[in-house]
């Protein structure tokens, strides 16, 4: 027995290898059929693991988890679709000089047609009808190479020594920028059919075992060999040898002679060029679109944490394995046995990942890596509230001259800026003031939705969202517990993988949420009286809106209460000795704990906090649409909603009312749309833009700038005045001297 | 003072950017694929009017087929001459997955039609008031911008998956929505709604009882077993589940369904096909959009597995067609494969409606420069312009304002534009808002598509008649 054990721990890979192959062998004899649609999935799997290999390579390389990596795929994938197939080159969206004039010119143009001066093409016709496919794939490398570059030149070397934090929000900020870059240039229609020389037929396997088509089989022969290859390098050569010494130590990398720049570079690069090409070579077998394949990250960040980020051959091994488990799940969930009411088998195989993640963080927790860095930058500063009766007043004031005095569109849009608000305040509360990352604030709002609509509705104002953002606070109790073992990154991970859990097995479960794919919310009723957005006759003190459009402005009201109410709640939170001990843990566990301060209870607290303040914006919401559905509410919408608090401002309640104001839909969105006459389309690729440069400039975000720049003065103030002072004194011993 | 220049750079990068976005689209280069496939989110309403200026001076459009649309619409032979719009709503998803870009195509095609050819509304041209829907939220600013238009009377919606609960909650009571495509639940259940077509309750109901009562003799086997692969959607989830599953289960007809993402490609899909169980089914029955039915169809070829596959129009637009073109296929659709629709197709001549509208769809193209050869005409397309041929017939006959609408479309008795079938609006107290109930089957057989129980026939299927 002894031997045994001496063994299995000698050998885990060889007891990995035969655990697998006796869990086949009794699928085979219970059901061989059970095995066929495993097999048959395995392309999808290749590509998972391809992009969790370049979240693996960019983790050593350079510290940074790259949120990013799944669209990395479409990114290249879709421009060489447009020079293969189409015979297009897209060009990105560049700033137009042209545009200053258009915007005042179109400001003052009223109801006439706007001007419309020339611009960049959006497109260029490629002499001929379209590139050759050694051409096109030669020009997707290229393009590889140079996003990883650019990548790390431009955005994540500046950020070598940023909170981890940071180097989150702006891999948010990537993932965002990416995917509407592609939207905006390539459509969000699915491209179907793509024609590549993939091996044609398939390998037939015994018995009812199905068959692995060659094509798939090719995928994954590439990554295994990727794989190899990536293994044959950080073990053999110099490269990989530092690599890996600067993952362990960046210091000591350093003082060896490496330089630890080109090492993050040239594993950028790598990364890239792997998730690219793979992209490209999987899409005849995938499709191409905007939406599926970016989220392919959240098995591929399972298979990497498996791996510990550091294995690759166990990377490739895990990201095929769930890709074979989610369609074993998906037979299974066909059988007549399986539950399918209570537990949806769309919904478990989305959800597996998390699973899969929450399993390898309590297993493994503390030995998960954090990688070294020479030295971290601080946190956003958490600016303690000033003048808060005057801003009040103030701020109320000019909401209710949007809401009293305009007509529809502003209304609706000054909304859509409080609820934000609500929703942006939850992540002041939990990354701004404790450091939590968590990436699935909206699947926590929606919990609260999908209550008060399931069960609550029936219940008077405001007892009903209130109950429901309590449950909301539950929920967000529960990601607690993992935080209370993991952080950092780690915690990103497992809350975007969450929030894909939470979207997919309780608002897409239909004994919960219905058949319908959306809850109805019915209007909010205060003293017997219809609150709703849609009752437009309400008169309260005999007042009502200017016009008899949708949304009612006593809706309003009643969500700029609310928004006071939640503003003065984390207003007192900051003051509070709670607000102190928040900040202590944000700024070092050890030394918190150190002092007194329970960093659990800290840490549940915040979290259940900011979900039920959550939670009342996701009741507000509800309210707003009058339904809640899957998709507001999903893991896109939770990293959009960190995205705008970030670059309103992270650590302060005057933060969440700008990125409340700058969020979609919102205020600013309203003014671009209706009086600059911008796009809008435009407005979430610029959030995203908006969110790397001030991850990247100006962590404090646009609240904080105002006192970054008085801070800044005042160093060069000072900066001036010592010199004038030397200056002064090196005068005075030269005429000494003299 | 180095960062401090970045920061500005950086700035006015981004300022430029914003600034540069309002442009780039309306502008730039001749081939703009952006443009057309672009996510109009947001976009702000406009009207958008092919006008009767655009007529050329040969007509493209038959005296026969002509006479038919002015029969139908109660208008006049030739252009609208007035210059006072008559302004409809129109509400459509597209932009996104899924999107339904074709069902535009259509109204648009209506409109030019009606506008060159049918004498307009009284004489005066029709003008779309557009909104355009990619996600739930969008419903409700589409109907504010509808109620803020004072000459919308009635509105004009394409098929939508997402935002039609707040679409019509904000509209109900207010102007009425003609649906084209009735496709979810909040549509079925409208109660100032109106769809003259019989939308996914008609044709994935007449379909599952086509399978349970009429394709065991056609196929000279015994159904007893169906799988069913549908949209991870709104839409796919009611038709499984409320429409398809209870049905066969209530005609003793044992169903397995798996739900698919609309984004599933080949690989996903054949995992799907195999989890379904359709390698042991007498039917497979996807229930999905055009792109993944063009992963099934793959799927199926790589799996080998040749049961009979019965499936909606959905599958057969021309992007079905295109894939099976570049594969080496001489046949438009898939051989044997079973299609339902809305009483006649595309791919049969003989209906004076459907005629009439693939010469008037082809013709628009032609002036608007379009691709006839990717044309995606089929799908949706049709029913919204009918749908709109039939708003015509509203106004031309005297509906002025909203109730009046709404009292025509009650009146209304059919025989509705391109549809099989009489009409009955609130016929149905399960789904009141839709007005006709019969469909039609065709099969790819070789290289003809045929008639098996449609209106071409005279046989069409009437799920509603044959459940009681």
């Amino acid at each position: 027995m002894e031997t045994l054990v001496k063994f299995a721990k000698q050998r885990k890979g060889v007891v990995a290898a035969l655990v697998v192959v006796a869990i086949f062998a009794l699928m085979y004899v219970t059901d061989a059929k059970q095995l066929a649609p495993m097999f048959s999935n395995v392309g999808t799997g290749a590509l998972i693991a391809a992009i969790a290999l370049g979240v693996v390579l960019t983790f050593r390389g350079s510290g940074v988890v790259n949120f990013a990596n799944g669209v990395v795929t479409i990114f290249v994938a879709y421009w060489f679709y447009g020079l293969r197939f189409e015979g297009k080159l897209y060009i990105p969206p560049l700033p137009n000089p042209l545009a200053l004039i258009e915007i005042v010119v179109n400001a003052f143009n009223g109801s006439a047609k706007n001007l419309d001066l020339p611009n960049w093409p959006t497109v260029i016709d490629l002499p001929g009808d379209r590139l050759t496919l050694p051409a096109a794939l030669a020009a997707a490398m290229v393009i590889s190479i140079l996003l990883g570059l650019f990548l790390h030149f431009v955005i994540f070397r500046p950020l070598r020594n940023a909170p981890v934090l940071a180097k989150v929000v702006t891999s948010v900020g990537l993932f965002v920028v990416l995917q509407e870059f592609v939207r905006l240039r390539f459509g969000e229609t699915v491209k179907t059919g793509i024609q590549l020389p993939l091996p044609k037929g398939k390998v037939k396997l015994p018995g009812d075992l199905g068959a692995i088509p060659n094509n798939q089989l090719f995928l994954v022969a590439i990554v295994v060999a990727v794989a190899i290859a990536l293994w044959a390098v950080f073990k053999y050569t110099r490269f990989g040898l530092a690599t890996r010494a600067a993952a362990e130590n960046e210091k000591g990398a350093i003082v060896l002679g490496f330089s630890p720049d080109f090492l993050a570079g040239s594993n950028w690069v790598i990364s890239t060029v792997i998730a690219g090409m793979l992209g490209v070579l999987a899409s005849p077998i995938t499709n191409l679109d905007t939406i599926t394949m970016p989220l392919l990250i959240v098995p591929a960040l399972g298979a990497a944490l498996l791996a510990s980020f550091s294995s690759f051959g166990i990377t490739v091994f895990a990201g095929i394995g769930i890709a074979m488990v989610q369609a074993w799940i998906q037979y299974q969930g066909a059988q007549t046995w399986f539950p399918r009411g209570v537990l949806p088998a769309p919904g478990l195989v989305q959800a597996l990942p998390f699973i899969i993640i929450v399993i390898a963080m309590f297993v493994r927790g503390k030995s998960l890596p954090v990688r070294g860095a020479v030295t971290l930058g601080r946190m956003p500063f958490a600016v303690r509230p000033r003048k808060v009766l005057p801003l009040t007043i103030l701020g109320s004031a000019a909401t209710l001259v949007l809401l009293f005095g305009f007509n529809y569109d502003w209304r609706q849009s000054t909304i859509n800026t409080l609820v934000a608000i609500v929703i942006s305040l939850s992540l002041v509360v939990l990354v701004g003031f404790v450091g939590q990352i968590s990436l699935a604030q909206m699947a926590i709002a929606g919990t609260a939705g999908f209550f008060l609509s399931k069960y609550f509705s029936d219940l008077p104002f405001p007892v009903g969202p209130v109950i429901g953002a309590l449950v909301a606070a539950v929920f967000g109790s529960l990601i607690a517990i993992p935080a209370l073992r993991v952080r950092g990154v780690n915690l990103a991970v497992i809350t975007l993988s969450a929030a894909v859990a939470i979207e997919q097995l309780v608002f897409k479960n239909k004994t919960f949420a219905g058949e319908s794919g959306a809850l109805k919310v019915p209007p909010p009723k205060i003293g017997g009286k219809d609150f709703g957005p849609n009752n437009t006759n309400l008169k309260v003190f005999g007042l009502k809106a200017k016009d008899d459009i949708p949304p009612n402005v006593w809706f309003g009201v009643v969500c700029l209460i609310i928004v006071v109410i939640m503003c003065l709640m984390v207003v007192n939170v900051r003051r509070s000795a709670t607000g102190r001990q928040f900040l202590a843990v944000r700024s070092n566990e050890r030394a918190a704990a150190a002092t007194g301060i329970n960093v659990a209870s800290a840490k549940v607290l915040a979290f259940g906090l900011s979900a039920f303040i959550a939670g009342m914006g996701g009741a507000l919401s509800g309210y707003r649409f009058g339904s809640v559905t899957p998709q507001y509410f999903g893991a896109f919408a939770s990293l959009t909603f960190l995205a705008f608090a970030y670059l309103g401002g992270i650590a302060s309640v005057s933060g969440a009312v700008v990125a409340g104001i700058i969020a979609p839909n919102g205020l600013n969105f309203n003014f671009l749309e209706n009086i600059l006459h911008i796009d809008p389309a435009y407005a979430t690729l610029i959030g995203g833009i908006g969110l790397i440069v001030t991850a990247v400039r100006n962590p404090e975000g646009i609240a904080g700038t105002p006192r970054l720049l008085a801070i800044q003065k005042a160093e060069r103030k000072a900066r001036k005045e010592a010199l004038a002072k030397q200056q002064e004194e090196l005068n005075r011993e030269i005429e000494g001297a003299t | 003072m180095r960062n401090r220049k970045i920061s500005f750079v950086a700035g006015l990068a981004i300022a430029g950017l914003l600034v540069g976005a309002c442009s780039e689209d309306s502008s730039t280069t001749t081939n703009a694929p952006a443009a057309s496939e672009a996510p109009a989110t947001d976009a702000p309403s406009g009207t958008d009017a092919p006008v009767a200026t655009d007529a050329p001076a040969e007509s493209p459009i038959s005296a026969e087929n002509q006479a038919h649309a002015v029969e139908y619409t109660g208008g006049t032979s030739g252009a609208a001459t007035g210059t006072d719009p008559y302004v409809v709503g129109y509400v459509n998803q597209e932009g996104g997955t899924p999107g339904f870009p074709e069902a535009s195509i259509g109204v648009d095609a209506a409109v030019w039609y009606i506008n060159n050819f049918l004498g307009g509304i009284g004489g005066r041209p029709i003008e779309l008031a557009k909104c355009v829907i990619t996600k739930e939220e969008d419903g409700q600013k589409c109907a504010q911008e509808m109620l803020a238009n004072d000459k919308v009377s009635v509105v004009l919606a394409g098929a939508m998956l997402n935002g039609n609960q707040p679409l019509l909650d904000g509209l109900a009571g207010k102007k009425p929505v003609f649906i084209s495509n009735p496709l979810t639940t909040p549509e079925f259940l409208a109660t100032d709604a109106y769809a003259f077509t019989p939308g996914a309750p008609g044709v994935v109901g007449g379909l599952t009882v086509f399978i349970a009562k009429f394709l065991g003799e056609l196929e000279g086997k015994d159904i007893k077993k169906v799988a069913v692969v549908y949209g991870d959607n709104p839409s796919g989830q009611v038709a499984f589940n409320m429409l398809t599953k209870p049905v066969f289960e209530s005609l003793g007809v044992e169903v397995t369904g798996v739900a698919a993402a609309d984004t599933a490609g080949a690989t996903e899909m054949a995992s799907l096909i195999q989890a379904a169980g359709a390698q042991d089914a007498d039917v497979f029955y996807p229930l999905v959009t055009v792109g993944s039915c063009i992963a099934v169809y793959d799927a199926l070829k790589t799996l080998e597995i040749e049961t009979t596959v019965v499936t909606t129009g959905l599958c057969f637009g021309v992007p079905m067609q295109t894939h099976l073109k570049e594969l080496g296929i001489d046949a438009k659709l898939p051989d044997g494969w079973y299609f339902g629709g809305y009483g006649y197709s595309y791919e049969i001549a003989g209906n004076p409606d459907i005629d009439a509208y693939i010469e008037a769809v082809f013709a628009y193209a032609a002036t608007e420069g379009m691709d006839a050869e990717t044309l995606e005409y089929t799908g949706f397309g049709g029913p919204t312009f009918g749908t709109l041929m039939t708003i015509a017939q509203f106004a031309n006959a005297g509906a002025a304002d909203s109730e009046g609408f709404r009292t025509a479309a009650k009146a209304f008795t059919g025989p509705g534009w391109g549809v099989v079938g009489p009409q009955k609006c609130g016929g149905n107290p399960t789904f009141p808002s839709l007005c006709g109930f019969q469909i039609g089957v065709q099969q790819q057989q070789g290289a003809d598509y045929v008639s098996i129980m449609d209106g071409f026939n005279g046989k069409p299927v009437d799920a509603q008649a044959e459940l009681g």
